[in-house]
């Protein structure tokens, strides 16, 4: 009587958990035909400060920024985690890669970044393991992973190499003053509270 | 009781057959375990989330697939790693890497919980002291693959042991019980 019982609950069980099995893997499968169109770009405005510290150097760079993530959403997206990688080639390493900035975008409507003065998030997510940065040649890769509702996760990115190179001479940071590429000249980029917001949107 | 009297009632052939067949369970969850590993080239290639320090994109009791991938790792990678001295391995983000011009292979790595939010506080203080970076050989696996919920037995059998144990116990009667062995 009661090994019946067990044998029928098994079955169910194996069975359930076979169709919720196939179901997942055909709808990360889609994912594969979603078609996406996204529009990335990217530019150097200048450079706020460029410091000598204990152990390295460090610099603080300001990028303009137009994302539009919008096509990425497919249906079994869940969010999309958005980042701007800063990366240099130094004497000492072959790669230096690091997060100035990042965004969780849990829809749609959130995907179209427009960052005029997109500054690094954190204070020390620029630095280098020496002292090289001066006259540093650097790339800027914008990058986002897709996280699915269920199934594979994937990351895209576009490149952008030799976009700016710092300043040859260390320079005290000012928020709001920033030096041009190529040259010594200075303007004002107006730090506004929202620049460091990770949400920063104009649909 | 009903499966004491049954047990009883089986000569030592039966016995016999029983217990080879339990084995055959055990051994085959075991190979199929190993398999994966062999596969993924990952540790542990299977992962319960403990903790909700990757919320909202991860929360506990989801599972998630590891993969150790021939690339070295990059900034962006969900990576579970293990530092030395702590048991429980952690699921964060890499947010910089500095790789080594004479040696690919020597990564300096930094993690931190919760890109995208603006707290800026980095995992240092979760490494052990004096190990400012993460290295190579600390990366259990990069998180490749995601499914919701499944893990919250798991959980549940984690914050209650007894349950665990309640469980083995059970499945083991059930199979040393069934008719068809």
């Amino acid at each position: 009587m009661s090994s019946t019982w067990i044998s029928r609950g098994n079955a169910l069980l194996t069975f359930v958990g076979s169709v919720l099995a196939a179901m997942a893997i055909a709808t990360t499968c889609t994912d594969y035909i979603h078609r996406s169109d996204p529009k990335v770009a990217c530019s150097f405005v200048g450079t706020e400060g460029l410091q000598k510290e204990f152990g390295h150097d460090r610099a603080h760079v300001v990028l303009n920024l137009t994302a539009d993530l919008r096509s990425e959403f497919s249906w079994n997206t869940k969010q999309i985690f958005v980042y701007v990688n800063f990366e240099f080639k130094t004497r000492k390493n072959a790669r230096n890669q690091m997060v100035m900035w990042s965004a969780i975008l849990e829809d749609k409507e959130h995907a179209y970044i427009h960052l005029p003065a997109l500054r690094a998030q954190y204070p020390y997510a620029l630095t280098d393991q020496g002292f090289n940065l001066r006259g540093r040649e650097f790339d800027v890769t914008v990058a986002w992973n897709v996280m699915p509702r269920v199934g594979v996760l994937y990351t895209r990115k576009r490149t952008f190499p030799g976009i700016g190179r710092l300043p040859e001479a260390y320079l005290q940071p000012t928020l709001g003053r920033v030096q041009l590429p190529g040259s010594t000249e200075m303007a004002d980029v107006p730090a506004a509270a929202h620049d460091m917001e990770p949400h920063y949107y104009t649909a | 009781m009903e499966f004491l009297s049954e047990l009883g009632r089986m000569n030592k052939r039966q016995m016999l057959m029983q217990g080879i067949n339990v084995g055959m369970i055990i051994t085959s969850a075991l190979m199929i375990w190993k398999s994966l590993i062999l596969c993924t080239g990952s540790e542990s290639p299977v992962v319960v989330v403990l903790s909700g320090s990757m919320e909202p994109g991860f929360y506990r009791g989801d599972i998630l697939f590891l993969y150790q991938p021939k690339q070295p790792a990059q900034t962006g990678d969900i990576i579970v790693f293990n530092t030395d001295g702590r048991d429980i391995p952690i699921v964060h983000r890499i947010i910089k890497v500095h790789e080594r011009a004479s040696n690919s292979s020597q990564l300096d790595i930094l993690t931190k919980a919760r890109p995208g939010d603006n707290n800026w506080g980095d995992d240092r203080s979760l490494y052990p002291k004096g190990q400012p970076w993460l290295n190579t050989g600390h990366i259990m696996g990069k998180v490749v693959g995601f499914l919701p919920h499944i893990g919250g037995a798991t959980i549940v059998m984690n914050d209650y042991p007894w349950l665990k144990y309640a469980l083995i116990a059970a499945l083991g009667m059930a199979v040393l019980t069934s008719k068809e062995g």
